[in-house]
This record gives C-alpha cells, sequence and structure tokens, in this order.
C-alpha cells in the first residue's frame, strides 16, 4: 500500500486522535461506580482491615445493619499499600472517602492535609439507640490519645496496649502472683530456665518487637517521653539509664531461645503459644493475632511490665484506633451518623470478644486474656502512645537508628557501650540532617 | 528518501507523543522533584535545591543499602552466571535436556513474593533447613540472623533467576552447529576445551546481552527482599535493605507522609548508577563478533 505524504499525515493525526480517546477512557476514575446514588445517600469508608480479619466483618456488618435502618448505603473500600498516603492523595484529588480508619501516629499527616472535621457534635450526641453522651462511653484518656492539639482526630473503637503473655494454665504460679519488680521478673527466668523451660520468646526478626525490652525499661525510668527524648538530642544519650537499661537488655540474652536472632515472625510467638516458651512481651493483640495455634486447654493472660528503679515510673501505653470523618469528604454528614452507629455497646463489644483486642469504651470490658491489661492501662497514671510516640514523631529515626542499633544490641553485635556511643553519634547525624 | 518512506515515518509520532507523555516527561518530573521537599498531593512542595542529594549520600541507611545493592549485583551475577554456564556445559548434549531445563527455569515464573515467604520461613531457626541439618549432625543456623540473612537473600534470588539466564544461553548454544563439536572431538578435543574454545566464544554475545539485563534487574531488586524479612511495624533491617528498599522506606514512611524529594533523589542516583554499570559491563564484555 503507497500513502500519500499528506494522507499519511492524516492518519497519523487519526491514530493520536483514537489513541487519545482510548487514554481518556483509561483516565475514567476506577471504581467510580454508583453514579446514580442521591448526594447524602451513601458515604464510602476506606479500610485498612484487610476482608477476613474481624474487625472488617465486624464493620462490615454494622455498615449493612446501618444501610438496612437509615437508608445510607456505605461503600467499604480496601485500603491500598500506600496507607495513609493514598488516603490524602485521594482526597485532595477530590476522590477521596468519606471515613477512614486512623491511628495516633497518622494524625499528623492527616492534620496536615486537613483531612480531620470536627468530631465534636459527634461526642457530644449519643450513640444510636443509646442516651448517654458518646462522650461519656470513653475514658477521658482514650479521648486525649484519639487527640492532638487541634481536638479530638477520631472516635475510637480499640486500645492497644503492651505488657508480659503467659499461658496461666501452663503457669498458674504466674497468674496467682506476677512479678512485679524488675528483680522478681528475673528470679522468676532464672526459674524457669532452671526449671528446663525456655523463659522468654523472642521475634528476631521483628525488630519492633526487640525493641520493646529498651522501650519498656526506658519508659519505667523516666516516664513519657523517655524514648522520644532520645531523638531529640544526642546529649540525652549521655543519660546513666540508658546505659543501664541497654545493660538490662544485654543480660537477657541467655533466656531467649535458641537461635532467636534468625527467627521469622510470628514463629516465635506461635511457638509460644503452643507452650514452647513461658513468656512473650507482647502487644495487646497477640491473643487475637495466635488464635488459630493456640491450644484450647491453654489460658493467655498478661502482666504489666514489672517496675524498674528506685524511681519507677506507672506509665503504660496507650494507644488507640478508630475511625476519622474525611473534612474533604462528600457526605461527612452521613459518615458521622455512621460512626454513632458503629460506636454502640454491641457492636463495640465484638472488638473484644470477636477481635479478642480492648474496646475502646469504658462499658465494654476486655476479653479474659486482656482484663489485666486493660485494668493496668486505664488504671495508669500516665499515658503514652505507641513506642511512645518516636514512631510518628520521627520515623526515620526510629527505624534507622533505633531499630538498627537495638537489633545489634539484642543479638549481641555491639556492647550496652557501643549502643550508647553510636545512639549518640547516629542521633547527632540525624538532627544535623533535618530528615523528620 | 521516497515519499512512501517519508509518509510512514509519521506513523512513528504517535509512538514519540505516548512514550513523551508516559516515560520522558515523568523522568524529567521526578528528576525535578528531587530537588524539593515534598510530601505529596495537597502539601507545599519547598525547593531544597540537591539537600535530599547531599541527605542520601551521607545517611547510613542508604548507604548501606548502597553496597548490599552492588555486594547483590555482583556476588548474585557471579551465582547466576557460573549455574548458567555450568547448565550450558552439561545440558548440551544431555538427554531430556529440554525438561531439565524447564524444570530449572520454573522458580522464575514463581512470584518473588513467594520465594521469599518461602524461603524465610523455611529458614527460620527452627524452620525446615536446620531440622534436615539436625538429621546430620549439624547444628542449627540463625539463617535468618543479622550475619547470614542477606547472602541467604542472594543465594535465593539467584536460585530463582538462574533459570532464566540458562534458558537465553542454551537458546544460543543451540544455534551452534552439532559439526563444530564433531570435528573438534575428532581432533582429539576434550569435552570441557569444546566448552571453552567452541562453546562459550559462539555464546558471548549472548551472555553480554544477559550480563546487562541482569545488572539492570539487580539493581532494582525488590520484592524477594520485603518478603524475605519485612515484618509488621518495622520494615526490613539495615543488614538487608537494597536501595529499592530504601526508597519504598522513604514511600512508606511511618508518619503516612512520603519524602517525595528523597524517593526521587534515590531514583536518580540509581539511574546513573544503572547507566554506569550497564557502559561498565557492555565494555567487560565487548569482544568481536565471531561468524560461522
Amino acid at each position: 500500500m503507497r500513502l500519500s505524504r499528506r494522507n499519511a499525515t492524516f492518519m497519523a493525526i487519526g491514530t493520536i486522535a483514537v489513541a487519545t480517546i482510548a487514554l481518556s477512557g483509561c483516565g475514567q476514575k476506577a471504581g467510580g461506580g454508583d453514579a446514580g446514588a442521591k448526594a447524602g445517600g451513601s458515604i464510602t469508608y476506606l479500610t485498612s482491615w484487610p476482608a477476613d480479619t474481624p474487625q472488617a466483618k465486624i464493620f462490615a456488618a454494622a455498615a449493612k445493619d446501618f444501610t438496612a435502618k437509615s437508608g445510607i448505603k456505605v461503600d467499604i473500600k480496601q485500603l491500598g499499600n500506600g496507607g495513609a498516603a493514598d488516603v490524602i492523595n485521594a482526597s485532595v484529588s477530590g476522590s477521596g472517602p468519606d471515613l477512614f480508619d486512623d491511628a495516633p501516629d497518622h494524625v499528623p499527616a492527616f492534620r496536615k492535609a486537613g483531612l480531620i472535621e470536627d468530631l465534636s457534635d459527634v461526642l457530644s450526641a449519643p450513640a444510636d439507640g443509646e442516651s448517654a453522651k458518646i462522650e461519656s462511653d470513653y475514658p477521658k484518656s482514650v479521648i486525649s490519645a484519639a487527640s492532638d492539639k487541634d481536638g479530638l482526630a477520631f472516635i475510637p473503637h480499640t486500645i492497644l496496649s503492651g505488657g508480659v503473655w503467659f499461658d496461666a494454665a501452663a503457669n498458674p504460679g504466674l497468674a496467682s502472683k506476677a512479678p512485679a519488680t524488675w528483680d522478681e521478673f528475673k528470679a522468676e527466668l532464672d526459674k524457669l530456665k532452671a526449671a528446663g523451660k525456655t523463659p522468654i520468646a523472642q521475634e528476631g526478626g521483628n525488630s519492633s518487637y526487640n525493641v520493646l525490652w529498651f522501650y519498656w525499661l526506658m519508659l519505667r525510668s523516666h516516664g513519657p517521653g523517655a524514648v522520644l527524648n532520645l531523638s531529640k538530642t544526642a546529649e540525652a544519650w549521655d543519660d546513666p539509664a540508658v546505659l543501664a537499661a541497654a545493660k538490662e537488655v544485654t543480660a537477657l540474652q541467655p533466656y531467649f531461645q535458641s537461635g532467636y536472632e534468625g527467627s521469622r515472625y510470628p514463629n516465635a510467638q506461635n511457638a509460644w503459644a503452643q507452650g514452647d516458651y513461658a513468656l512473650d512481651l507482647n502487644g495487646s493483640w497477640l491473643a487475637g493475632e495466635v488464635k488459630s495455634v493456640v491450644p484450647s486447654s491453654a489460658k493467655l493472660s498478661t502482666f504489666p511490665f514489672p517496675t524498674y528503679g528506685a524511681d519507677s515510673k506507672s506509665v503504660e501505653e496507650l494507644n488507640v484506633l478508630g475511625w476519622t470523618v474525611n473534612a474533604k469528604g462528600k457526605n461527612p454528614k452521613g459518615a458521622k451518623e455512621f460512626i454513632k452507629f458503629l460506636v454502640q455497646k454491641k457492636y463495640i463489644e465484638k472488638i473484644g470478644t470477636d477481635a479478642l483486642n480492648i474496646p475502646a469504651r469504658s462499658d465494654v470490658e476486655a476479653p479474659a486474656s486482656l482484663a489485666a491489661m486493660q485494668k493496668a492501662v486505664l488504671a495508669s497514671d500516665a499515658t503514652t502512645g505507641y513506642m511512645d510516640n518516636a514512631a510518628a514523631n520521627a520515623p526515620t529515626w526510629y527505624k534507622d537508628v533505633l531499630l538498627s542499633l537495638d537489633d545489634q544490641l539484642v543479638f549481641g553485635k555491639i556492647t550496652p557501650e557501643q549502643f550508647v556511643a553510636q545512639g549518640k553519634e547516629k542521633t547527632a547525624a540525624y538532627i544535623k540532617s533535618g530528615t523528620p | 528518501m521516497s515519499s512512501a518512506k517519508r509518509g510512514l515515518r509519521a506513523f512513528i509520532w504517535p509512538a514519540v507523543l505516548v512514550y513523551t507523555i508516559l516515560f520522558v516527561v515523568p523522568a524529567i518530573y521526578g528528576a525535578g522533584v528531587s530537588l524539593f521537599d515534598w510530601n505529596g498531593l495537597g502539601t507545599t512542595a519547598k525547593f531544597t535545591g540537591i539537600d535530599n542529594y547531599v541527605f542520601i549520600l551521607t545517611d547510613d541507611a542508604f548507604r548501606q543499602s548502597f553496597v548490599n545493592t552492588i555486594v547483590l549485583a555482583v556476588v548474585g551475577g557471579v551465582l547466576v552466571f557460573l549455574v548458567a554456564f555450568c547448565c550450558m556445559a552439561v545440558l548440551r548434549q544431555m538427554k531430556g535436556r529440554g525438561f531439565i531445563r524447564s524444570v530449572v527455569y520454573l522458580p522464575n515464573i514463581i512470584s518473588p513474593i513467594a520465594i521469599g515467604a518461602a524461603l524465610s520461613f523455611g529458614l527460620d531457626s527452627r524452620g525446615a533447613l536446620n531440622q534436615v541439618l539436625s538429621w546430620i549432625g549439624i547444628p542449627p543456623q540463625s539463617w535468618l540472623g543479622p550475619d547470614l540473612v542477606f547472602r541467604c537473600i542472594i543465594a535465593g534470588l539467584a536460585w530463582s533467576a538462574a533459570g532464566f539466564y540458562v534458558i537465553l544461553l542454551m537458546s544460543a548454544v543451540d544455534g551452534i552447529p552439532e559439526d563444530l563439536y564433531e570435528a573438534a572431538s575428532l581432533e582429539g578435543v576434550t569435552k570441557l576445551q569444546a566448552f571453552r574454545m567452541i562453546t562459550f566464544p559462539l555464546s558471548w554475545d549472548v551472555f553480554a546481552t544477559c550480563a546487562v539485563l541482569w545488572v539492570i534487574g539487580s539493581l532494582k531488586v525488590f520484592e524477594i527482599v520485603l518478603a524475605f524479612t519485612g515484618s509488621a511495624n518495622s520494615g526490613v533491617p539495615l543488614s538487608a535493605r537494597t536501595v529499592a528498599i530504601q526508597q519504598y522506606m522513604s514511600f512508606n514512611d511511618p508518619s503516612g507522609l512520603p519524602r517525595l524529594g528523597v524517593v526521587s533523589a534515590i531514583g536518580v542516583v540509581m539511574f546513573l548508577l544503572s547507566l554506569i554499570l550497564v557502559g561498565l559491563t557492555r565494555r567487560l564484555t565487548r569482544r568481536e563478533t565471531l561468524e560461522l
């Protein structure tokens, strides 16, 4: 086939036009169906809970009930791997959800992007079918944990905390009298070892679990801010309490299971749940995570991290999970109505019964395995956020300096003195770099 | 040039346009972003010049990931091509070589995520490998500990990637006329000499291409490392991070705000590194083409 130059040019332009139309078709908003939905008749909930988790099932069931009652359709979509960035990008480009999952470590990012709707009207209203104000359903410390300096950022459904886990059926002595002080705890470790047991399950492959020992020892030494402050000045590492805590961590190595540094998460916690190891310093979510492997004879329980030193602080970690209404969403009013529906006692109870976590409402009891932890957290004089807020406020330092050095300390690759010296040096470099 | 050729040239423009829109413009835009401190849509971008480059080049985490990536490219490359050359030497005359090739290639069609996850659980301190070793009296090793984890990743990657290069190199070997080997045999040439003097030189061009492909691919290794070592809330330990992982961790920051300037600067540095290494590889593998 021979083409004149003119015809060929026309065909080329036509090809471009066709391609442009095709590409513009590709650019149509994906998943934006339901174009016929009436304004105010639907809300979009972007969730980070995978569909097969108890939390996702609880919220999906509640959404179904909500739609049946209110007529407002709830479109639940799964959050991508981009996490909070996905929520922000979608929202500022006009396709964000009306409601999304939130936690304190992401609040600064959402606040900065202007996504956090004022929830004071939700707090002062009753939950669907209830009479008391929602605010009165929650402990003050829980509301505080879900707030920043600009106010409440999200309505919580779950409390997360930490403690030492054990099987009360296998270790009845711990159930009747848990070690209260660090010295008692170490004596218990010796006792367990002498009895031929492996005292501690350590998830060597998970840095954020390795750091728990240093983290809790520092919290007990100095209270809230003890770990976060290490990211703020290099001189903070000169505090003798840092070296003392590092020495205690090193001294724990003989009590970890053999080969702990090569343990692939979650193998150590699964082996602990099956009775291979006695103790596991972990989070409140542990019972939910090992649910499928724990034998029916086990009676999982926790005790608070022991007091440490002469002036031990009674601080507990209080992290919360909940829902934020998107200030840039299309239907914030509908989203608020959904939250009022979600926080009913009957749904929040399922956080305990189905998800085996600590429910955020003060009138809902945690499952038996978490009763001690719930009591400790809610009774504590002082609380701090996840990882003493270091993961949220100094993320690069937390991952690249603290976790990295702590791994080496826990694995015995550096001495406590080297830990302190390198921590000081790397923190100075981190501060100098101006990295968040 | 004939009018037909001139006319047909117009058909290049749609491709040029699409390539420009989908690759050239984003690449230039990405390089531009590397000069800003920017957390993404809805936030203000602040011009910081070369600060992001200064940061990554002085950052311990980036430097460690950079060294890891180079080690992976070199050591992994040696392993991959060692396996590939062995296969070339052994498989050429072997009966059922088509089947064996398929078997060798099989790991390459499995998702790197699946390979990484499976290997990591198999290499756990209480995993299958230590179990097997215990049967023959070898004490358990901490394969996933800080001393060995990256070596295990390289070995796993080499195992999964070798099949691809075996297939490519064997296609070159298949193209070598059989009578060359017969003539060599009559001359009393050993099999090793035949490999060195016939197989190797006549498949060199394909090897050179494979080496370039390996270098480019190894600089982007990501999924297998993530699956091997990644776990909730803690990301990937420094001892196992590649640059691609470091880039991902800068994007998927725990605060929820991606550091796009740093991410882009890492991208630019790796692009430049790719150019240098590919150029170096091509120079090292440059030979005169042999024609039969």
